[in-house]
């Protein structure tokens, strides 16, 4: 079992999450969004942050009874040696097809708006080897770096800001015009976009902080989130139509190549490799999630080995689906699979464990 | 060397014999026999590294005195020791001093005599300042760290003496400020100096390379200065210099990366100037390795970018050029390198008409040959100026030579291919640590308190010292 030192603090971890959370869904979401909740896509997302932020709230809990315990420990500890593992390999195959997922998503968007004529699979390959590269390296390492590619947010934020320059307040009205049902819908699908806050899952033994402090950062990151999407959403809805949004998928691409500076023109050249970078953060986190739960099966130490086991899974995936029904069949299979994942299980071990302290207290 | 020692044999003879014999009979070996109250005296030493005038002064001279005396209050050398050892008596010979022998008494006596031959204390040509003191380290470690005894008059300087390699030994002195530096940091040092298992060592450069953490990075994880201002700035805040005798450059560590982009004139000017000229340096960093590959990847991927007029003008200079982006600017590149290099195998002056051979017939030319585009030459140029901009000649080197994979980078994948290619360098920047220190601070991880001393710098009282010590910091 991998010995556990507390190596990144509170603050790295309110890095960590929000790299994890912020990834490719972040040029897609407007598109995403505005199909079902039009004007109340903000209000959308506000409520996906505060359901995110339940689940945190949940986790937490759970983790919080189990000190120096990572999901994958308390799931051996509960469920015995077999089945532990099976639900580890599962959770396991589950990072890895997020993983998977936004490489998928990621080649895509790269082939069609940088690299028209590079192959996709070389695409794929830059991206497994550099997650490869980061995912290989300790907690600490990967804290490091998504603390300092979070100075990409700034000029990112700068970027997408600029597009308010373009910004019709009419286009975003009515706000409720599609009724709440629509706008809670909606939120199922935000929801998957602020996938990534699971990783306090895998990471909440090494972190050098009590309680308190984990929660306040994850509340944090999740807030930083919500509220970046809520930038976001909110900028594309100003500056495009219901009807233009319909037609792009990727809304913030258009916003940015409509944009020029005195220096340079089409800013979406310099905009996508930068979002290139939050990307595999995201997907880096998602690999050593996976990396770790395997080397906790095998009692391993080191998870070299593994994060190239599942960087090459990841990479394998990401080959098969080449139309985009596939692509999306893939989304929704991530999807249901992350209800399971990341709602059902941790609810159910939590009440297992209140039941089961409480028959201790009882005795 | 074979035995570890040997003790002294009974007659003069035996022993000078002996001398001579491990020695090789080299002819630079004296030996010079006396007679001290009629007891046969022998003096042995070597010729090249003793010192005549103390040797007469301070042995020849008590010894011919005529009033009897004990002798191990005779002579006046500032070291004189007495031994039976006749392998110590090898290596203090090597070391200049000169043996007495007198027949009679089992032991004999080790005499400090050395000679001393060092150049003047002058200022290192390749870190000259503005400001400050102008002073450098020579090929002597005593005066090496007279240097620095001289600046930091404390009782907490701690110089700690090792012997390095086999066949020849080296002195090395580990140099720390013993209230400052990290304990852990300090034993690490120690004990990897300890671990050395070369023969000899002749460069600071093997000792670098024998107790670095990560052998196999690009960049450079210790600080080499020949400046005991610089030096002594960085004892002052906690760090660990380790100086070899015969060389003039200390080894700094454990130091960051932002430590070989500061200079001692930051501390001298102004801080608003220091900070400007550091930023500057910082650009010039960023510069001296992306110019290139953002230029190839913006004239062979991404020409949209540019605004409608820059367009023109710089498709303009390049269709005449029939080589691809990547290749001009490899070609260029070679040709800047061939010119630094022989720029500097040169004297001075001829080295001045390389320069102007170079840079104004090659690059003129190459550009009306219609071999190379104009814009290739600025941005080469550029590059060329920026990395020159960085105060440690070593990141300077690890600095050019990043931008051949970079512009290779660019030339296959574009913008997508820089961005890349940075993240993997930041990435191995971020797990690069030095002595348990991450090498990237304060960036990764990120701390803004360091940020007031690393792109700018922030006025001298906001910089607070801090005892080490008692707070050992830690991320």
């Amino acid at each position: 079992m991998a010995k556990m030192e507390k190596t990144i603090t509170a603050r790295q971890l309110f890095f960590l999450v929000i790299q994890t959370q912020i990834g490719v869904s972040v040029l897609k979401i407007p598109h995403k969004v505005n199909e079902i909740a039009r004007g109340g896509s903000g209000i959308s997302i506000i409520i996906a942050g505060l359901i995110t932020q339940a689940l945190i709230l949940m986790m937490w809990l759970l983790l919080k009874k189990y000190p120096g315990k990572n999901l994958y420990q308390i799931l051996l500890g509960m469920a015995g040696p077999i089945f532990g593992r099976i639900l580890i390999v599962s959770y396991a195959a589950h990072f890895i097809l997020l993983g998977a997922n936004i490489m998928i998503s990621a080649t895509d968007i790269i082939h069609r708006w940088l690299l028209v004529s590079t192959p996709k699979w070389v695409l794929l390959a830059l991206f497994s080897y550099l997650a490869y590269f980061l995912a290989r390296e300790k907690l600490s390492v990967l804290a490091r770096f998504d603390t300092l590619a979070c100075l990409l947010f700034i000029p990112l934020v700068l970027f997408v800001g600029y597009g308010l320059n373009e910004a019709h307040i009419e286009n975003m009205l009515p706000l409720l015009e599609q009724g709440y049902f629509k706008i809670f819908t909606g939120a199922k699908d935000v929801t998957l976009a602020i996938y990534g806050f699971e990783i306090l899952l895998v990471v909440y033994p090494f972190i050098k902080a009590d309680n308190k402090q984990i929660l306040w950062s994850m509340t944090a990151a999740n807030s930083f989130t919500t509220f970046f999407y809520l930038f976001v959403v909110e900028v594309c809805l100003l500056a495009f139509s219901h009807d233009q949004l319909k037609l792009m998928p990727e809304p913030v691409i258009y916003l940015m190549k409509s944009m020029n500076f005195y220096i340079f023109d089409r800013a979406d050249i310099v905009f996508v490799p930068i979002w290139s970078i939050t990307t595999i953060c995201s997907l880096v986190s998602y690999v050593y999630s996976a990396a770790l739960g395997f080397s906790d099966i095998f009692k391993k130490s080191n998870h070299h080995l593994f994060s190239a086991l599942s960087v090459t899974i990841s990479f394998a995936i990401a080959f098969v689906p080449v139309t985009p029904s596939a692509m999306e069949k893939l989304d929704k299979i991530a999807e249901y699979m992350a209800y399971v994942f990341i709602a059902l299980i941790p609810l159910v071990l939590l009440l297992i464990s209140l039941i089961s302290l409480k028959k201790k207290e009882g005795r | 060397m074979n035995a570890s020692s040997q003790e002294m044999f009974d007659t003069n003879k035996q022993n000078v014999s002996f001398l001579q014999q491990a020695l090789q009979h080299s002819d630079d070996l004296l030996v010079r026999e006396i007679t001290r109250d009629g007891n046969a005296g022998v003096l042995v030493y070597i010729e090249s590294l003793t010192d005549a005038s103390q040797l007469e002064k301070h042995v020849l001279d008590p010894l011919s005195q005529s009033n009897p005396t004990e002798l191990s209050t005779l002579f006046t050398t500032i070291q004189a020791k007495e031994s039976i050892d006749l392998q110590q008596g090898i290596k203090s010979l090597l070391n200049g001093y000169t043996l007495y022998f007198e027949d009679g008494i089992r032991r004999f006596y080790l005499l400090e005599t050395p000679s001393h031959y060092e150049r003047s204390i002058t200022e290192p040509e390749n870190e000259s300042i503005i400001r400050g003191t102008h002073n450098g380290f020579i090929e002597s470690l005593s005066v090496n760290l007279h240097l620095i005894r001289k600046q930091v008059n404390s009782p907490e300087l701690t110089v700690r003496y090792y012997e390095l390699g086999k066949t020849t030994t080296r002195k090395a002195a580990v140099i720390y400020m013993h209230n400052q530096a990290e304990e852990e940091v300090v034993r690490k040092v120690i004990s990897r100096i300890q671990r050395i298992t070369l023969d000899h060592i002749m460069f600071t450069g093997f000792v670098q390379e024998m107790i670095e953490d990560n052998p196999y990075s690009l960049f450079p994880q210790h600080l080499m200065t020949e400046r005991p201002d610089h030096t002594n700035a960085y004892l002052m805040n906690g760090h660990v210099a380790i100086m070899l005798d015969g060389d003039p450059t200390a080894l700094i560590l454990p130091v960051s990366f932002f430590a070989f982009y500061k200079t001692p004139d930051d501390y001298n000017n102004r801080w608003m100037v220091a900070s400007f000229t550091r930023l500057t340096r910082m650009l010039s960093f960023i510069l001296a390795f992306q110019l290139p590959a953002i230029y190839i990847a913006t004239v062979s991927f991404h020409s949209s970018i540019l605004p409608l007029k820059l367009f023109f003008t710089v498709q303009g200079s390049l269709t005449r050029v029939p080589f691809p982006p990547l290749i001009e600017a490899l070609l260029l590149e070679l040709i800047f390198e061939l010119l630094r290099e022989a720029g500097l195998r040169l004297p001075s002056r001829v080295g001045q008409t390389i320069g102007i051979v170079g840079g104004l017939v090659i690059g003129d030319a190459i550009v009306k040959a219609g071999l190379v585009s104009y814009p290739m030459i600025i941005v080469v140029a550029l590059t060329a100026i920026s990395s020159f901009l960085i105060p440690s000649y070593e990141m300077g080197s690890a600095v050019r030579l990043l931008r051949f994979p970079l512009m290779i980078a660019a030339s296959l994948f574009g913008f997508l291919g820089i961005s890349f290619g940075l993240a993997i360098l930041f990435m191995h920047l971020c797990k690069l640590e030095s002595y348990g220190k991450p090498y990237f601070e304060p960036l990764a991880p990120l701390t803004l308190k360091g940020w007031k001393d690393t792109f700018v710098r922030f006025p001298v009282w906001t910089l607070r010292q801090k005892t080490k010590r008692s707070n050992t910091r830690r991320e």
